[in-house]
C-alpha cells in the first residue's frame, strides 16, 4: 500500500462529489447527444465557423496578454506590499465578476466609447475601440481580469518574502529580485490564473456584443456566432457545433495545464 | 575591521536595546534564549529591518543612522547572510544558486560559474553542481548556502543558527566545515545561536543577549564560569546566587545567609557547582557548614549523574550518583537537607 | 311598528350608493362573468415590452382579479422555450416564421395577426449627421448598426436595404432591437434601423427619421393561445384584447400599426 491511510477517500464525501461530477457531465452529455454527427465535419470547416474560431482565439489571447501585463503587477502590489487602499482595490477587482456582462459592456462604452474623453483622444490617433477587434479583446479582458488577479494574488500570498530577502542580502536590487525570484516562484499561479482568464474570455458574450458589437471576421466571436445561428434558424445544430468547438479547445488547454493548476495550489 | 551597532528598536513584544562592537580578529557568537532578539539583531545589521533609533557602521561606512537619516539598502551592504533554513532558491540549480550573488553584481555568466564551481569544490559539493536544492541533505544545503555567500567576498559574515536545520549526523561534518571557513574568513564574523555548544565550538568570544539586552560578554570560558544571569548559569550548568557579602558571609537576596570564604565585600554574584551540593536525609551536625532544608522538586536522570532540582530558600540543583539517589530515597515532594561547603561557593563582584 | 330614523338613513344611503355604482359600470359586467380573471403568463417579443407594460396597468384596473405576467425575449428564444414545454398561456411573436414553428408543431391554437410594425431610421438627438433618407445610410465614414438578419427587425432591415439597392456595411449586427437602440444612444453608432415603436420608447435620447412607406418593410406580429395552457379562457380573452380591444388600442397609441 503506497498511499497513506489519510489519503483514502471518505465515503461521505463521495456522494456530493459524484453529484458534482453529474452536475457538470449531464448537460455536457445532453449537448453531445444533440450533435448532428454526420453534418459536423462540413459545419466545422465552413468559412464562417473557421473565421469565428480564429477571431475567438485571437481576441482571447490578446485579452490574456492585457490581463497579464496589468494584472500581475497589481496582484503583486496587493499581495506583497502595504499599498494604501488595498481592500478597496480588491473590491474593485471583483466588480467584473458581479456585473452582468451586458452591464459591463455598457460600462466600457461609458469609459472608452467614441464620445468619451478617452475615446476622443484615441480617435485622434485613429483608434476607435467600439466595433473593433481590439474592443472585443478589451471586453474579454475586462471580464477575465479578476480571475487572473485573484489567482495570482492568492499564489503570491502563500509565500512570504523569505527568498526576496535572501536575494537582497546577495546583492540583488529590487527589479532583479522581482524578475529572478518573485516571478519564477509565482509562475504556477500565474499560469493557472492565465488559464482561467483565458477560458472566461473565450466564452464571453454579453460584454463583447455590447461594447464591440458583432461583425463576421472582426468581432463575431464563436459564442456570438452560436447564439446568432440559433436565433436565425431556430435550430440548435450549428449552435451546438460551435459550442463544441469552444468546449474542445477548453478541454485541450485544461488537460495540458492540469498539473500546473494543481501545482499552483501548493 | 570593526562593526559597531548601537540599536534601540521595538518589534512586537521585543524591546531590543544594545551596543555591540565586533572586531574581525575573532568569531563572535551571539548567544541567548529564543525570543531574545538575536536573529533580529542580525537582520538589522543586514539591513532587512530598520531600527527605531540607532546607528550601524563598519569602519566608517555608515549602514544606518537614524540621527542623520542615513540608510543603506541590504543589496548595497557587503554583508553575507547564511539563513537558518538556508534559503536556497528552489527554482535554480545549486550552481546557479551559488553564482546568484555574483550575477547580481554584474559578473558575466562564465566567470560567475567558474568561481561558483571553485567554491562548491571547497565545500565538497561538486557532485551536486547540477542538482536542485531539494535533492540536498540539510548539511549539504547549508554548505551550499555558505558557499553562495562566501563567493561574493563579503566584509561581514552573519550566520543565523547555522546548525539548527541539520540532523545529528550532518552536524559534525558541518561544524568542521564551518570552523574551517570561519577561520579563513578575513572580515567580521557573527554567529547567532541558542546552543552553548555551538557557540563554544564556533566562536572565541560570546555576547549573551537576553530579552533584548546584552547581559554579559567575553570569552566563552570566562562567561560560563562566572555567569552574570540566571540563564547563563543554567546554560553553564551552575547554581547562581545574588547577594551582599559582609563579615565572611553572604546575605542572599531571599534572606538566607551562607558562610563563604572570600575577601570580597559588598554586592556579589556566587556560583555553586551542582556536584558540590551534598544531600542528607537528616540535618548533619558537627562543623559549621551551610545547611539548607529543601524539598525535592524533580529528579532528572542524566546518564551516570542524576540532577536533583530542589526548592528551598532558593532554587538549587544538586548532582548525585544513581546509587546515592536510591539510598536517599529521593522522590518528588520529599524532604532533604542540602549542604554546601564555604569553599565550594565561588564569589565574584557584580 | 316603528322603524328607527337611523335604519331609514342607513338603508337610504345604501340605496343611493348602489344607484351611483350602477350608473358607471358597463352593461357587460352585470350581464356575464368577466373572462379576464386570474393570472396568465404571456410570452412576448421584446419590441412589445413598453406597450404591453402600459396596457397591463389599464387591464388590472379594469379587471380586478386579473394579472398577466410577461416574459419578454427574442421571438426565437420564446418559441424554443414553448417547444420545450415552458408554461406560457399566450405567445406573441414579431414575425410570422417563428410562430409557424409552433403551428407546425401543433402547440398553438390558430394564430392571429394583431398588429404591424415598420422600420424607422434612428440617429443621435438632433440628427447631427443630417441623415434624411435610407440612401444616406451608405454615406462613407458613417457608423451604422443593424440588427442581425437572424432576428425579425434585422431581417426586415436587410430586406428594405436590398429592395432599395443600397449596399451598406454596418459596423455591427446586434442581436436585439434594444441593443441597436442602445448603440445609438451611447453615441458609438451614428445611425441604425429599428422599429418605429423602438423610437417611441427611446424618445428624447434619440431622433427618428421616417422612411417612406414605398421603401419600408412592414412586419406582421402574430399572437396565439398555447394549447397546453390551463387558463384557456383568460388567455383567449387577452388575445381578443390584443387583436381588437384595450390592448390593441394601447399598441396603436405606442406606434404599432393596424393589421389592415
Amino acid at each position: 500500500m503506497t498511499r497513506g491511510v489519510t489519503r483514502r477517500p471518505l465515503l461521505g464525501l463521495l456522494i456530493p462529489a459524484a453529484l458534482a461530477v453529474l452536475f457538470i457531465a449531464l448537460p455536457l452529455i445532453g449537448l453531445l447527444v444533440h450533435v448532428d454527427w454526420s453534418n459536423l465535419p462540413s459545419q466545422l470547416v465552413s468559412t464562417d465557423v473557421l473565421t469565428a474560431l480564429r477571431l475567438s482565439i485571437e481576441c482571447s489571447l490578446i485579452a490574456v496578454a492585457i490581463a497579464l501585463v496589468i494584472g500581475v503587477p497589481l496582484a503583486y502590489l496587493l499581495a506583497r506590499t502595504s499599498l494604501p487602499g488595498r481592500r478597496l482595490i480588491r473590491g474593485l477587482v471583483t466588480l467584473p465578476l458581479v456585473l452582468p456582462p451586458v452591464v459591463g459592456g455598457i460600462a466600457l462604452q461609458a469609459a472608452l466609447g467614441r464620445t468619451t474623453p478617452i475615446g476622443t483622444v484615441l480617435d485622434h490617433f485613429g483608434i476607435v475601440l467600439p466595433f473593433s477587434t481590439a474592443g472585443a479583446a478589451i471586453a474579454e479582458a475586462f471580464v477575465g481580469f479578476p480571475f487572473l488577479v485573484i489567482t495570482v494574488e492568492a499564489g503570491l500570498r502563500q509565500r512570504d518574502d523569505h527568498f526576496e530577502e535572501v536575494a537582497a542580502t546577495l546583492g540583488a536590487r529590487p527589479w532583479r529580485r522581482f524578475w529572478q525570484v518573485t516571478m519564477p516562484l509565482a509562475a504556477p499561479s500565474i499560469a493557472a490564473g492565465a488559464a482561467l482568464c483565458w477560458a472566461r474570455a473565450l466564452g464571453e458574450f454579453g460584454a463583447t456584443i455590447t461594447f464591440a458589437g458583432s461583425f463576421p471576421g472582426t468581432t463575431e466571436t464563436l459564442p456570438i456566432a452560436a447564439y446568432s445561428s440559433f436565433e436565425g434558424s431556430g435550430q440548435v445544430g450549428e449552435a451546438i457545433t460551435l459550442s463544441l468547438l469552444l468546449l474542445a479547445i477548453s478541454v485541450l488547454v485544461l488537460v495540458v495545464l492540469r498539473d500546473r493548476w494543481l501545482g499552483a495550489l501548493r | 575591521m570593526t562593526l559597531h551597532a548601537q540599536v534601540r528598536t521595538r518589534l512586537g513584544s521585543l524591546h531590543l536595546d544594545c551596543d555591540l562592537s565586533v572586531e574581525s580578529d575573532v568569531t563572535v557568537a551571539v548567544l541567548g534564549p529564543n525570543g531574545a532578539g538575536k536573529t533580529t539583531l542580525l537582520r538589522i545589521v543586514a539591513g532587512l529591518i530598520p531600527v527605531d533609533e540607532g546607528r550601524v557602521e563598519v569602519d566608517g561606512t555608515v549602514f544606518e543612522d537614524t540621527a542623520t537619516r542615513t540608510w543603506l539598502t541590504p543589496e548595497a551592504r557587503r554583508v553575507g547572510f547564511v539563513f537558518q533554513n538556508h534559503g536556497l532558491f528552489p527554482h535554480l540549480s545549486v550552481l546557479d544558486n551559488v553564482a546568484f550573488g555574483l550575477r547580481a553584481r554584474g559578473v558575466d555568466r562564465a566567470t560567475a560559474h567558474a568561481r561558483a564551481n571553485e567554491w562548491l569544490e571547497r565545500v565538497d559539493l561538486t557532485r551536486h553542481v547540477a542538482s536542485r536544492p531539494s535533492a540536498l541533505s540539510g548539511g549539504e544545503s547549508q554548505r551550499a548556502a555558505l558557499a553562495r555567500v562566501l563567493v561574493t567576498d563579503p566584509e561581514i559574515l552573519l550566520l543565523d543558527e547555522p546548525l539548527a536545520a541539520v540532523d545529528a549526523t550532518g552536524r559534525l561534518e558541518l561544524r568542521r566545515a564551518l570552523r574551517r571557513h570561519l577561520a579563513t574568513f578575513k572580515g567580521v564574523r557573527l554567529v547567532v545561536t541558542h546552543d552553548p555548544l555551538e557557540a563554544a565550538s564556533l566562536a572565541e568570544r560570546v555576547v549573551v543577549l537576553e530579552d533584548g539586552r546584552i547581559t554579559q560578554e567575553g570569552r566563552f570560558t570566562d562567561v560560563s564560569s562566572r555567569p552574570r544571569s540566571a540563564w547563563i548559569a543554567r546554560m553553564a550548568g551552575l547554581n547562581l546566587l545574588r547577594g551582599v557579602v559582609s563579615d565572611g558571609s553572604i546575605l542572599v537576596d531571599d534572606g538566607s545567609r551562607l558562610t563563604v570564604a572570600t575577601a570580597i565585600e559588598g554586592p556579589v554574584l556566587a556560583t555553586i557547582q551542582p556536584r558540590a551540593v551534598a544531600l542528607y536525609r537528616q540535618a548533619p551536625d558537627g562543623s559549621p557548614r551551610n545547611v539548607l532544608r529543601c524539598t525535592v522538586a524533580g529528579v532528572d536522570p542524566e546518564g551516570d549523574r542524576w540532577r536533583i532540582r530542589l526548592e528551598g530558600p532558593f532554587p538549587l540543583v544538586a548532582e548525585v550518583t544513581p546509587a546515592a539517589a536510591a539510598e536517599l530515597r529521593l522522590a518528588e515532594g520529599g524532604e532533604v537537607f542540602a549542604v554546601v561547603k564555604a569553599t565550594e561557593i565561588d564569589v565574584y563582584s557584580v | 311598528m316603528k322603524i328607527g330614523l337611523r335604519t331609514v338613513l342607513v338603508s337610504g344611503s345604501a340605496a343611493l350608493a348602489l344607484a351611483g355604482c350602477g350608473s358607471t359600470s358597463t352593461a357587460a359586467s352585470s350581464a356575464s362573468p368577466d373572462p379576464l380573471t386570474g393570472t396568465i403568463t404571456v410570452f412576448a417579443a421584446s419590441s412589445l415590452t413598453s406597450a404591453l407594460n402600459t396596457a397591463e396597468k389599464g387591464l388590472e384596473l379594469d379587471h380586478p382579479g386579473f394579472k398577466a405576467q410577461y416574459s419578454y425575449g427574442s421571438s426565437q428564444t420564446l418559441v424554443t422555450q414553448i417547444i420545450n414545454s415552458a408554461p406560457a398561456d399566450v405567445i406573441a411573436t414579431a414575425n410570422t416564421s417563428t410562430m409557424m414553428q409552433l403551428v407546425t408543431a401543433g402547440l398553438v391554437e390558430t394564430p392571429q395577426a394583431f398588429c404591424k410594425n415598420k422600420l424607422e431610421i434612428i440617429v443621435g438627438p438632433g440628427n447631427p449627421k443630417g441623415i434624411k433618407t435610407l440612401a444616406d445610410l451608405a454615406m462613407p465614414g458613417l457608423s451604422v448598426v443593424l440588427a442581425a438578419p437572424s432576428v425579425p427587425v434585422g431581417d426586415y432591415s436587410a430586406k428594405a436595404l436590398k429592395a432599395a439597392h443600397i449596399t451598406l456595411t454596418p459596423k455591427s449586427f446586434q442581436l436585439d432591437d434594444a441593443e441597436v437602440v442602445q448603440q445609438v444612444e451611447s453615441g458609438n453608432a451614428d445611425a441604425a434601423l429599428v422599429f418605429v415603436t423602438d423610437v417611441v420608447t427611446a424618445a428624447g435620447k434619440v431622433t427618428g427619421v421616417p422612411i417612406p412607406d414605398a421603401q419600408n418593410v412592414i412586419g406582421t406580429y402574430e399572437i396565439a393561445v398555447v394549447k397546453a395552457s390551463a387558463n384557456q379562457t383568460p388567455a383567449a380573452a387577452f388575445v381578443t384584447s390584443a387583436v381588437s380591444g384595450d390592448v390593441h388600442a394601447q399598441l396603436l397609441e405606442d406606434g404599432f400599426l393596424n393589421v389592415s
